[in-house]
């Protein structure tokens, strides 16, 4: 694994055990974004791919292999040392549709044939039926010209991330809402009976809890009412004491996180809406955790509050005290989730007990793109004039190029530098799909070289 | 024409084309930016292309640097870079391997035969040296960083645009000496005790006397406490190590054990002594015989790299690792951290463990420990190919070789972030902010002028340093009163009532290629209360001209206000930092290159940030260890 050092501190083993299993489809021709993106595939670690060719023979031709970097496709598979197969056939419009469901994802490459997104657009428009479902993995598709290009993003089901990884971990200590065991290790510190040592070895939660427990119920419970009375109150450290000083800093992580919460019941009830109207595609992981979620809402309609996750925020203390106060909201944590366990064992059994332990360490993170339901045509239909005209071009309708002339001398040809940047995005969104891990693009870029612009909106 | 040459003739138009194929790139780095950007320029058709890394091919290097093969791992990375694309390049390539900050290899005058600069390297140090190179030749520089998902590209145009130092970065953490020798209370604290002080102690220097020169560093140092007690007893800890060494140097394993139980048991017993110390902290709790022992029965080799072990197991791998490393010291002489060396990150890693638990710290697994030891900033080929890419693509813009987006001046050039949108609210992939002007409080691009002296070798052995200031005072109008300053040696040359040195000849006084020197004005004007600007020289010997050849740079050093007490320390302390590689290392981690993100993100971090680093911590001047520990990243 010394290999992947780097990029395991990303994802970890969970990620990479995804990406060394995972399937992927790429239908385009033999260019240097098919090149590249294959190679930013396979340096990670990839490891199964089928290339639906679209070159023709006069394509290539033209398509002089003066601009390409590898002078054999398979010169790309010897980048990884371990073992790389790749399945090359040529596209042809009569695939049948079972052969989708091989892969985790489809990425489309520059093709110019209409025929081919006609031909995906049909698989979605046959009608629902159960015994004979379709099987359609997210596609990506993605082009590049001159000093520009685009990656869009298709989902047919809801795509869900748990380890969504945000920059700053979010901690709930719902102080507000204690239960007997915080309350028990709050009530045994005794703030007029602690010695000046003791106290300022005190964690800055427990001057939060015992502001929280001193302001009246009749008053407002507000960050600034404890701030205030962290202010007035008479204790034998002076105000240097950097835990006192935290008291007051972090004072907004006392309160059960109304917002958060806010925020997950929305993502709860958007992704039960969107999969009880689709039955395309959904891979095992979509599945585990849409099934996590209907289990979680049975357990917030009997328990009310989003659970905390048992870890908290490093802080100065006695690292007795700190090492106590881990133990608390742990086990916390561990009860409530051997109740949402109860939960499961009677709706999904067979959903391992490794997933459950995720699902409920990262309730808080979740995050889900919404899947579509358009046909994948509907894309020129977008209001990004370059976007458009960008498919103009691929598709060989010039003559409804909308944009500035000036433009146009760089929009015809390969600029080897842009395809390198527009594959290098393809493949980091490929691998934010098959990890789960980080939320991709939803579910549009354009890239316009000429100021270094990236702009990104929703089809 | 074929593909490549007829694409990139399309873009830029047949004249700009012939630029390109003249023009000649520096490629500072051949890491996982390196690589790309090696491909990205040659594939733009630059006509001539020089590639420096000081680094050798690492397993971990594979997952993006992917012009590099199992095979070819120890292999150094520029010349193995250059083999594997020459079989297409069109353009001249000329591999070195080297420290670009090393003067005798890469001299100023090196530089000034190319017309860009990329930057693709790890480190802030190389970083900033670059970038004042490219102030001092007036070359345009393309500076780039990843780390994991995110990356950033800034052009710097010198003295049009924003400089890379204009922005103020994250300087390397520091923390105080007593914190890491008496009172740890994270993690890192102890890695750097293990890593920065005893692994440092024992393997990487032979043994040395404890001469008058160290007793005098250790004067001047900065321990971060006033407590006598405690300084005295950090003192003699560092000579009793000494003996240590010796042990080390025996090869008898069967004393690994005292090296245990003089770190673990007598020094904590001793500390536990300096009463003051404890008052507000919780007592450490030493090692006991019978820990020892018990780790006798372990079998090291069943231990994995990603679990936490227990305390006995972390002795036993210390006393296991620590007899391979006193074997190879016998041969090797001495034996330099390297996190890639599992040996050592063993060592260190097991040796913090076993502190950890006594100051009842929560211990890490060898993984996790190697990233804070290492410095390891997580790297994937995606974000390196999009980086590369903009790079490459930017200074065309740069260059001003778009004829249909003309640059009509430097700051309508862009910078480029990307963020790796974790939050789906923010719908950004990349930021663009079009360049800055120059901060006028920089202390490398605004505050001083720079320049190149040039000066012929016998000028060397005959002008005196008088004869020099005299010289200077003159061409730029400074007054009688001005310090002169060798900013490269850190010693005070000449100033007002210090004139002893202004009859020796600038060879006497060891001046010579690469040297800095700096002028400054003590004087001043009284009536206007204006100062003639601080003048920094670069000396440059060249070899082609006549015995009396010597020549300032034409520049104008213009008249400033007085600059304010605060900002001329700031002054100080850019230039302690620069120069003061000589000094006895103060300890301190690596720099975090998480400071590339910080411009985007630096307010929301500011108030989230845990403020105990900031509020406790003093600041200790930085040293040798930013030279030291240069190690490979993107
Ligand atoms: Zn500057």
């Amino acid at each position: 694994m010394e290999k992947y050092d780097r990029q395991l501190r990303l994802w970890g083993d969970n990620g990479q055990s995804y990406i060394e299993s995972a399937n992927i489809c790429i239908i385009g021709p033999h260019n240097p974004l098919l090149q590249e993106t294959l190679k930013n595939l396979i340096l990670p670690g990839f490891k199964k791919f089928n290339w639906l060719n679209t070159s023709d023979s006069s394509n290539i031709q033209s398509n002089n292999n003066n601009d390409l970097f590898f002078n054999d496709i398979n010169d790309i598979l010897k980048l990884n040392e371990d073992k790389v197969e790749l399945s090359i056939e040529l596209w042809n419009n009569s695939i049948d549709k079972s052969f989708w469901k091989n892969f985790q994802i489809l990425i489309i490459l520059s093709i110019n044939d209409k025929s081919i997104i006609s031909y995906f657009d049909n698989l979605l428009s046959l009608p629902k039926n159960d015994n004979d479902s379709l099987y359609l993995p997210p596609i990506i598709l993605a082009h590049s010209i001159g000093l520009f290009g685009y990656v869009h993003l298709k989902f047919f089901n809801p795509h869900f991330i748990l380890e969504t990884h945000p920059d700053y971990p979010r901690y709930d200590l719902i102080l507000d809402k204690p239960w007997p065991q915080l309350k028990q290790f709050m009530d045994k510190l005794d703030l007029t009976n602690l010695n000046d040592s003791l106290i300022s070895q005190l964690p800055y939660v427990v001057f939060l809890y015992k502001a929280i427990e001193a302001i009246p119920n009749n008053e407002i419970k507000s960050t600034t009412s404890i701030k205030n009375w962290l202010g007035n109150i008479d204790l034998p450290i002076n105000n240097g004491n950097l835990n006192f000083i935290q008291a007051k800093r972090y004072s907004y992580l006392a309160f059960y996180d109304t917002e958060s919460e806010a925020r997950i019941l929305k993502i709860l009830k958007d992704a039960v809406k969107f999969e009880s109207e689709s039955n395309l595609w959904r891979d095992n992981f979509n599945n585990n955790v849409i099934k996590l979620v209907k289990c979680f809402k049975i357990y917030l309609d009997e328990f009310k509050f989003i659970p905390i996750n048992g870890e908290i925020p490093d802080m100065e203390s006695k690292s007795e005290y700190f090492i106590e106060l881990e133990k608390v909201y742990r086990a916390k944590s561990e009860s409530d989730k051997e109740k949402f366990k109860g939960i499961t064992r009677q709706n999904c059994p067979e959903i391992p007990d490794d997933f459950i332990n995720l699902f409920w360490k990262n309730i808080r993170n979740i995050a889900f793109v919404k899947p579509s339901k358009k046909p994948i045509h509907y894309i020129w239909d977008t209001s990004d004039l370059l976007f458009r005209d960008l498919l103009e071009l691929q598709f060989g309708t010039e003559n409804n190029v909308q944009m500035d002339e000036k433009f146009q001398l760089s929009l015809v040809v390969n600029s080897y530098s842009t395809s390198s940047i527009i594959a290098g995005i393809a493949a980091q969104e490929v691998l934010k799909v098959i990890t789960h891990q980080y939320v991709p693009v939803d579910d549009a870029l354009v890239y316009n070289g000429l100021d270094d612009e990236i702009n990104t909106f929703s089809i | 024409m074929a593909g490549r040459e007829s694409n990139i003739v399309k873009i830029v138009g047949i004249e700009n084309y012939e630029k390109i194929r003249n023009c000649k790139c520096l490629l500072v780095g051949a890491g996982g930016i390196g690589s790309e950007l090696l491909k990205d320029l040659i594939l733009m058709q630059f006509g001539e292309i020089h590639i420096i890394d000081l680094d050798t091919i690492d397993l971990s290097n594979l997952n993006r640097q992917f012009l590099f093969r199992q095979k070819d791992i120890k292999q150094p990375k520029s010349t193995t870079a250059v083999k594997a694309v020459s079989h297409f390049s069109n353009s001249k390539l000329i591999p070195y391997q080297g420290n670009i900050m090393d003067t005798n290899q890469f001299p100023l005058h090196w530089f000034n035969q190319f017309d860009i600069i990329f930057n693709a390297l790890d480190n802030l140090a190389a970083r900033r040296y670059v970038n004042k190179i490219a102030q001092f030749l007036s070359l345009p520089l393309l500076e780039s960083g990843t780390s994991g998902f995110d990356g950033y590209i800034q052009p710097i145009i010198p003295h049009l645009t924003e400089c890379f130092d204009c922005t103020k970065k994250e300087t390397p953490k520091t923390f105080p000496v007593c914190t890491i020798r008496s009172t740890p209370n994270l993690p890192i604290h102890c890695i750097v005790w293990a890593k920065n002080f005893l692994f440092n102690e024992l393997f990487a220097s032979s043994i040395t006397e404890n001469n008058q020169d160290e007793q005098r560093l250790e004067d001047k140092q900065d321990w971060g406490t006033e407590d006598k007690e405690e300084i005295e007893r950090i003192k003699q800890e560092t000579n009793e190590l000494h003996e240590l060494q010796k042990i080390i140097y025996s090869k008898d394993s069967s004393k690994i054990v005292n090296i245990l139980e003089k770190l673990f048991i007598h020094d904590i017993e001793k500390l536990l002594l300096i009463e003051n110390l404890w008052k507000t902290r919780e007592k450490p709790t030493s090692l006991t015989l019978e820990h020892i022992e018990s780790s006798k029965k372990i079998d090291v080799s069943k231990l994995k790299l990603d679990q936490i072990w227990s305390l006995e197991e972390q002795i036993a791998k210390f006393i296991n690792v620590t007899e391979i490393l006193m074997n190879r010291y016998s041969i090797e002489k001495s034996i330099e951290f390297d996190k890639d060396d599992e040996d050592t990150l063993e060592f260190v890693v097991t040796a913090a463990n076993i502190r950890s638990y006594i100051f009842g710290i929560s211990m890490k697994s060898v993984f996790d420990s190697k990233q804070i030891a290492g410095n390891i900033i997580p790297a994937i080929a995606t974000t390196n190919a999009i980086i590369a890419g903009l790079s490459s693509i930017v200074s065309l813009r740069v260059l001003n070789l778009l004829n249909y987006a003309n640059v009509k001046k430097p700051t309508d050039i862009n910078m480029a972030f990307t963020s790796k949108a974790s939050n789906i609210s923010n719908q950004r992939y990349l930021s663009n902010p079009n360049l800055s002007k120059p901060n006028c409080n920089c202390a490398v691009c605004s505050k001083v002028c720079r320049g190149v002296l040039e000066v012929s070798t016998v000028k060397l052995q005959t002008s005196t340093l008088g004869e020099l200031i005299e010289l200077i005072r003159t061409t730029f109008k400074y007054p009688n009163d001005v310090s002169v300053l060798d900013v490269s040696g850190q010693r005070l040359l000449a100033d007002f009532d210090f004139d002893d040195l202004l009859d020796k000849t600038l060879e006497d006084l060891k001046l010579g290629e690469g040297d800095v020197l700096l002028f400054t004005d003590d004087e001043g004007d009284e009536d206007s209360n204006q100062f003639r600007k601080s003048l920094e020289l670069y000396i440059a010997v060249v070899s082609d001209k006549s015995d009396d050849y010597i020549k300032l740079p034409s520049i104008e050093v213009p008249l400033i206000e007085k600059i304010e007490e605060a900002e001329s320390n700031d002054m100080e302390e850019e230039i302690n930092i620069a120069t003061n590689a000589n000094e006895e290392t103060i300890i301190l981690i690596d720099e975090e290159e998480a400071l590339e993100l910080d411009k985007q993100s630096k307010g929301k971090r500011l108030e989230r940030e845990d403020s105990s680093d900031k509020d406790n911590i003093k600041k200790i001047r930085t040293t040798n260890t930013i030279e030291d520990d240069i190690i490979e990243l993107d």
